[in-house]
């Protein structure tokens, strides 16, 4: 199945230089009758072209929040509460829903989490993957190549028969599929990937990170992978970032925040990836996350860290260490 | 004792060039679990493992065969006895979104089950529930949220914790584990452990995380294409003796070995692995992956056959 991509779009070359994504102090919060919940807190992000960002962290952190953010995507009543997106030089907070809709997709596209709910449960797979292209202005007959193409790319035997599905009739990994497909046929600059292996096995999780490194190499798209697994990050990631509580508390070279993570959240994330423990159970990081609407002071991890001194409960940590590396944390290892 | 008796469930697709694609998602399946177990469920997606899991809890009918429910016919039962049966088996959905209510609180969609099988008091009710939202490592304040409002493993853990609250007697859990962080699997994994101590549950494990199922279950059967094609005890996984059992084993050494040589090795290899092909095969459905397969193979359907106690395999060439 090997695929012959196409450039389809030449990357400018100005484009190349400056980063393809760039965020600046994102907020999202989302009111509820608990209280202001903030998903997301003050986020900085530069992203190059090319480059694969895996996005970890602990489950309800922030990482789909900040995903759907970057394609403008905040379901009412939340909202941006600050900050600025840029993709491709591009502000995305300031395009019309109309715009913002032609846009998606092309530029910008994202897999969700969530992959029984992305396709709409009354058309057939093909008719979805085939509408996504005509809608960008390609004709039928070779959007419904490209649609075979695709499907064929993440693996199906079958194309066939998965175009004339509904998604009701597809099993949990292959509606998971059919959706990277469809969002890989537009080749946008920037992917979204909330989770794309969850319900795959580990054979259609190799070939699909394949597919992400091709599609990388030969479009030079950027990725970002949120991912709870962090054995696939260090496979696949070139910049790894770790959200705890809605902020970006480390971001850096995979290689660096995987093996000598400065921050005592990542230590302990990365040290609860041991199935032979001596001591019976599982390993865990002990207590909970805070409540989002109701953050404790200072930083958000100190109920729970081992390393926390009376400064970190008063205090809130800077986003950078003095050495200029992205830790927020005031008592780093390094 | 759970007894699933030569299960058939095949699905039939309009399709785009062929009249009738007929899909054999469970084709054949004997399997029987005993109290206290914990059984594991693995295979390649799309090889019918959901499919069998809502065949085995009856929410879908199966075109032949039968499930048993301590000695009951799952399909014969009705009005009390249903009930009953209904109350000691529990699925927890693969996709948690499409099988809770949006409109509803997370305290409505867990209050509801407990209001339909017991008879406790609201208050009882409200301990219980908050009891189990903080044993999967929720606050209690998402009682009042609505699925929308929660991350995908935070509605992973709710679907989870409402099955708990039932305590039932068999629980079949379809990737519980699926969008959790390593901290979360961990805490969520240890909770069923001690949760089938102190309660005796049995538990049906589906997964493609081989780690936790090995951690967990206690015999692990392998399905490819509709059909068991081994049932082992854990601790003799190392010596399987399906050559699919062994694919897969090689591709999780694969992944634990040297990052970037496995993943030079996924791009060589690529695409001669096994995929969703549904062709009519008279013989061994994995024969056209095999290395041992011959022409003996490739036209005789292999039985699932015991070879040891607790240990069973279908293949002509390892018997
Ligand atoms: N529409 C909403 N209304 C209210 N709160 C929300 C909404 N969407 C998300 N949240 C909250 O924001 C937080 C972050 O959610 P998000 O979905 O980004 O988590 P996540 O990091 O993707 O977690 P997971 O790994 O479990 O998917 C969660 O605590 C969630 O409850
Ligand atoms: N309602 C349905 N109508 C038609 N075909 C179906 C239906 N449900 C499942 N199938 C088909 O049955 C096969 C098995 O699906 P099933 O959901 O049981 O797989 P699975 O092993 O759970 O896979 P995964 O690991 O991806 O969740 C698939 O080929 C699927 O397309
Ligand atoms: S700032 Fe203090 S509490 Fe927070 S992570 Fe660093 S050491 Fe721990
Ligand atoms: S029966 Fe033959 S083809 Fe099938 S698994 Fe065994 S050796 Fe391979
Ligand atoms: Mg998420
Ligand atoms: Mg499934």
């Amino acid at each position: 199945m090997v695929l012959a991509l196409s450039k389809q779009q030449e990357p400018a070359n100005d484009i190349r230089l400056e980063a393809l994504l760039s965020i600046s102090g994102l907020t999202v919060c989302f009111p509820t009758p608990r209280g202001l919940c903030r998903a997301v807190r003050d986020l900085d992000l530069q992203l190059a072209s090319g480059t694969i960002l895996a996005l970890v962290g602990e489950s309800g952190s922030g990482k789909s929040v900040t995903g759907k953010a970057i394609l403008g995507l905040v379901e009412p009543p939340g909202y941006f509460a600050s900050g600025e997106i840029a993709v491709a030089g591009e502000s995305v907070l300031s395009k019309t829903p109309e715009n913002l809709r032609l846009w998606r997709g092309v530029k910008a596209g994202i897999i969700f989490q969530d992959p029984a709910s992305s396709f709409d449960q009354v058309f057939t797979i093909g008719a979805q993957m085939v509408e996504a292209l005509t809608a960008h202005g390609v004709d039928v007959g070779s959007a419904r190549r490209e649609t075979l193409k695709w499907l064929d790319g993440v693996g199906f035997r079958d194309p066939e028969r998965i175009i004339s599905s509904y998604p009701f009739e597809l099993s949990g990994g292959m509606r998971q599929r059919a959706y990277i497909a469809m969002v890989m046929s537009l080749r946008p600059s920037l992917i979204i990937a909330d989770e794309p292996t969850t319900a795959l096995d580990m054979l259609a999780q190799s070939r699909l990170l394949a597919l992400l490194q091709q599609m990388r190499q030969t479009t030079s798209c950027s990725i970002i992978l949120i991912t709870h697994d962090l054995g696939l990050a260090a496979g696949i990631a070139d910049e790894v970032l770790v959200m705890y509580a809605g902020q970006a508390v480390e971001h850096g070279e995979a290689r660096n925040v995987l093996s000598q993570p400065a921050h005592p959240y990542t230590r302990a994330l990365i040290g609860s990836v041991n199935w032979n423990n001596p001591r019976g159970g599982l390993a865990t990081i002990p207590g909970q996350p805070p409540v989002l609407s109701d953050l404790p002071p200072g930083c958000a991890f100190a109920p729970r860290c081992s390393e926390a001194v009376a400064l970190c409960k008063q205090e809130e940590p800077p986003d950078r260490l003095q050495t200029g590396a992205i830790c927020r944390c005031h008592r780093p290892f390094i | 004792m759970l007894k699933a008796c030569d299960l058939h469930k095949t699905y039939c697709q309009r399709s785009f060039l062929i009249k009738h694609d007929l899909v054999k998602a469970v084709d054949g399946v004997s399997l029987s679990v005993m109290p206290g177990q914990t059984f594991g469920l693995i295979g390649e997606t799309g090889c019918g493992k959901s499919t069998l899991a809502r065949l085995m809890v009856g929410l879908e009918h199966p075109d032949a065969g039968m499930v048993l429910i301590d000695e009951s016919r799952l399909d014969r039962a009705k009005g009390r006895q249903l009930r009953d049966v209904r109350k000691k088996i529990q699925l927890v959905f693969q996709d948690p979104y499409l099988a809770m209510d949006s409109r509803i609180t997370i305290w409505q969609i867990m209050k509801e089950p407990l209001d339909n099988f017991f008879q406790f008091s609201e208050q009882d009710e409200q301990d219980r529930v908050a009891s189990f939202l903080i044993d999967v490592g929720l606050d209690t304040s998402v009682m009042k949220a609505y699925t929308h409002e929660l991350s995908g493993g935070q509605r992973q853990r709710v679907a989870l914790a409402r099955s708990l609250t039932l305590l039932p007697k068999y629980l079949v859990l379809d990737e519980p584990l699926a969008s959790l962080d390593v901290s979360v699997q961990a805490q969520i994994l240890n909770l069923l452990v001690n949760l089938k101590e102190r309660f005796e549950l049995t538990y049906i494990f589906i997964s493609h995380d081989l780690n936790a199922v090995q951690h967990l279950c206690d015999t692990i059967a392998v399905m490819f294409f509709g059909k068991i094609v081994e049932v082992l005890p854990r601790f003799e996984l190392s010596r399987a003796v399906h050559p699919y059992t062994n694919m897969l084993l090689e591709s999780l050494e694969r992944r634990e070995g040297q990052r970037e040589d496995w993943l030079e090795q996924a791009l060589a290899k690529g695409h001669e692995e096994a995929g969703q092909n549904h062709d009519e095969t008279p013989g061994c459905s994995f024969a056209q992956y095999c290395s041992y397969a011959d022409m003996y193979c490739s036209a005789n359907i292999p039985a699932l056959k015991q070879i040891k106690d607790g240990w069973q395999v279908a293949c002509w060439k390892k018997l």
